[in-house]
């Protein structure tokens, strides 16, 4: 079978002295100064080509042990881990990166870091910028980063070189959501062009939204090894005993600066959000009445022209869409330098949790006119009704009456 | 096995991952001097007044006849030819310990091959080599002339590259768990520099009682005075044993840094 990555009996124990003097002293007198403590027991599995892997376990399991195995800054105590293809890793926020050196500087170096060529480096240099939206920034020092700026750079310029395997130790919790979205994009986009890739998580959304496959381990020992929605309740029964309750998402802040598709001269300005008295609004009310205005002004004739609408949540799975031909009538006829002013009116029922709304206009043979990918950031307050991680909210009730006995 | 670790290591930061080494020594380079008003400047000054001062005292202040024609220039150009390499060793000696302490971060970074940061150690330290260099030279052609052995110095240059970088290997890669390092090999540069040729002329070692030339004889580094002082200033093979003890001392030691490396290669990353 074509695996890119197998670990066989892999285990690490690490030597742990009590004073720093006491590994002299050892070395010298060949007497057994240490205690042994083992972080990882006798873990294997195979992992073949294309799949995205996550790592589930609690603090102290052996998660980051077992990556940093994998990708060989750790040597283990016994057993093999191999791995086929060229290997990329974000174990730590910023590690190989220089606090003093812009975000440029560091891009650059990162890149040549993980093997590619100066020239190579330097024709990347600008979409490893782009993507990890930056800014300004980049010619500021590292050290005056955010932990989430610092988390893009680093995602940014690790994908950058196309590895064959990616590893990816928590630094993605720390983006704001819609990087997170991004990142999983790229994700997937790397899985389906054959990059394996293996991905520590704590959020079990996450987990079964994204991956193909998950591992959990505890004590050092893989428990569970398949299908995501297995793993994760078993993960879940470590955490919490026997309770199905699952775990709270954390909470997310916008960005600025949303992917945009423009073709043929329309262009939309920006999009509000309004409730039902025209108010600007930040956070929806369940069930609440809202609308999405925006203005647009025609470059050319359309006789069709329709509005789209699609709604992801955070992990990127479509929740809402709209078929465009269907929102406004047979299509709206416009001239060229009209100017229109458009809403969307909806009702949220959407669970508590933040998504992200994508619009635009389009023709009714589904052509993009302009289109912004997840440009409106929606948050929505929760809801005592419903379980946490609801993410729509269909409004069930429940009615109970007696009945006689046939 | 590890005796042939320098191959593979040498593979590595010349061949495959030249381009990292080489954009890593330019910075670091730079950044030596960086920050400073006057800059590069100092990567002249700094060794300029060093050699001064010494060539000063040793050639000039205490005299020594050299028996030959007495000229305190040809003992300056002896004592350069020898203390410009000795003062390049040291240099990357007594950064090495730091070499991985340093880069934490890089260390653990896994993608990142850490051999490279030894070898920009010793890229860094050209610099002032270069111009101690350049110095060395122009006083032993004013006391000397030109001699066919200066053809030999690219040959010398690169086996005291080799010796440099092994020493770094060693030092970096036993530095980073045990960091009395940095004091042993700051007290093993201090005496050195009187435990050899670099500042005593021949007569003064000549004078000395046998243990202590027996000392002298055993230090590597006279060896390395030595096969400069032939090449530069004496333009003749004076002193034969040291065109076999140099050679060998370097490619031990970089045979020996190198194997010591790949030993402690991943003990490196745990205890940092």
């Amino acid at each position: 079978m074509d695996f890119a990555l197998r670990a066989r009996s892999l285990s690490k124990s690490f030597h742990i002295y009590r004073r720093s003097r006491d590994i002299v002293r050892e070395f010298l007198t060949r007497r057994v100064l240490h205690t042994d403590f083992a972080a990882l027991t006798d873990v294997s599995f195979e992992i073949p080509r294309g799949e995205i892997v996550g790592i589930l376990g609690r603090n102290g399991a052996g998660k980051s042990t077992l990556l940093k195995l994998i990708a060989g800054t750790l040597e283990p105590s016994s057993g093999a881990c191999e791995v086929r293809g060229r290997l990329s890793a974000i174990l730590e926020l910023g590690t190989g990166f220089h606090a003093d050196y812009s975000g440029r500087e560091n891009a650059y170096l990162g890149a040549i870091c993980l093997g590619m060529s100066r020239r190579d480096a330097r024709a990347r240099l600008d979409s490893i910028l782009a993507f990890a939206e930056i800014g300004d920034f980049v010619d500021r020092p590292f050290r005056t980063y955010s932990s989430g700026m610092q988390a893009r750079l680093t995602f940014a310029t690790a994908v950058a070189a196309t590895p064959e395997v990616l590893i990816v130790d928590e630094a993605l919790s720390v983006g704001d959501a819609r990087f997170q979205l991004r990142c999983f994009d790229r994700i997937r986009e790397m899985r389906d062009q054959g990059c394996t890739i293996l991905f520590v998580s704590h959020s079990m959304e996450q987990v079964t939204n994204l991956c193909d496959r998950a591992l959990l381990l505890e004590r050092g020992r893989l428990v569970s090894d398949g299908d995501p929605a297995e793993v994760t309740r078993a993960y879940h029964r470590l955490l919490f005993g026997a309770s199905d309750r699952p775990a709270a998402a954390g909470g997310v802040a916008p960005s600025a600066g949303p992917e945009r598709v423009e073709s043929e001269g329309w262009r939309m300005g920006p999009a509000v959000l309004v409730d039902s008295s025209g108010t600007p609004v930040e956070t929806l009310e369940p069930r609440g009445q809202y609308e999405i205005r925006f203005i647009a002004e025609g470059g050319i004739d359309v006789p069709d022209l329709c509005v789209a609408l699609h709604v992801r949540n955070r992990q990127g799975t479509v929740v809402y869409g709209i078929d465009p031909r269907t929102t406004l009538g047979a299509g709206f006829g416009v001239r060229a330098g009209e100017r229109l002013g458009i809403r969307i009116r909806f009702t949220c029922h959407f669970g508590g949790s933040c998504f992200f709304a994508s619009y635009g206009l389009v023709r009714s043979d589904g052509t993009a006119l302009d289109f912004r990918h997840d440009a409106l950031e929606l948050r929505v307050a929760a809801d005592q009704r419903l379980q946490h991680a609801s993410i729509v909210d269909i409004d069930a009730s429940v009615s109970c009456e007696r009945v006689q006995r046939a | 096995m590890h005796a042939l670790a320098f191959i593979k290591i040498l593979r590595s930061v010349l061949g495959r991952h030249a381009e990292l080494t080489y954009e890593l020594s330019r910075r670091e380079i730079a950044e030596r001097y960086a920050g400073s008003a006057l800059g590069a400047v100092w990567a002249v000054i700094t060794p300029l007044v060093t050699m001064a001062v010494y060539v000063g005292l040793f050639a000039f202040v205490f005299p020594v006849r050299l028996g030959v024609d007495g000229s305190p220039w040809e003992g300056a150009a002896l004592i350069l030819a020898g203390l410009v390499p000795w003062l390049a060793f040291v240099d990357v000696a007594t950064r090495a310990p730091m070499v991985f302490v340093a880069q934490r971060s890089l260390v653990r970074q896994v993608v990142f091959p850490i051999e490279v940061l030894p070898a920009r150690a010793v890229a860094a330290s050209l610099v002032p080599w270069a111009v101690g260099t350049a110095v060395s030279l122009a006083v032993a052609l004013l006391a000397g002339g030109p001699k066919a052995t200066m053809l030999l110095l690219p040959l010398l240059w690169l086996l005291q590259g080799a010796a440099m970088f092994g020493t770094c290997l060693l030092v970096a890669s036993v530095g980073a768990g045990m960091r009395d390092l940095r004091e042993v090999v700051a007290i093993v540069a201090n005496l050195g520099l009187y435990a050899g040729p670099m500042l005593l002329l021949p007569p003064t070692i000549a004078s000395l009682p046998a243990p202590a030339q027996w000392l002298i004889a055993l230090n590597p580094f006279s060896h390395m005075a030595w096969c400069y002082h032939d090449a530069v200033v004496l333009g003749e093979f004076a002193h034969p044993v040291s065109w076999l003890a140099f050679p060998a001392f370097a490619i031990a030691a970089l045979a020996a840094g190198a194997a010591v490396f790949d030993r402690l290669r991943f003990a490196i990353a745990e205890v940092l």
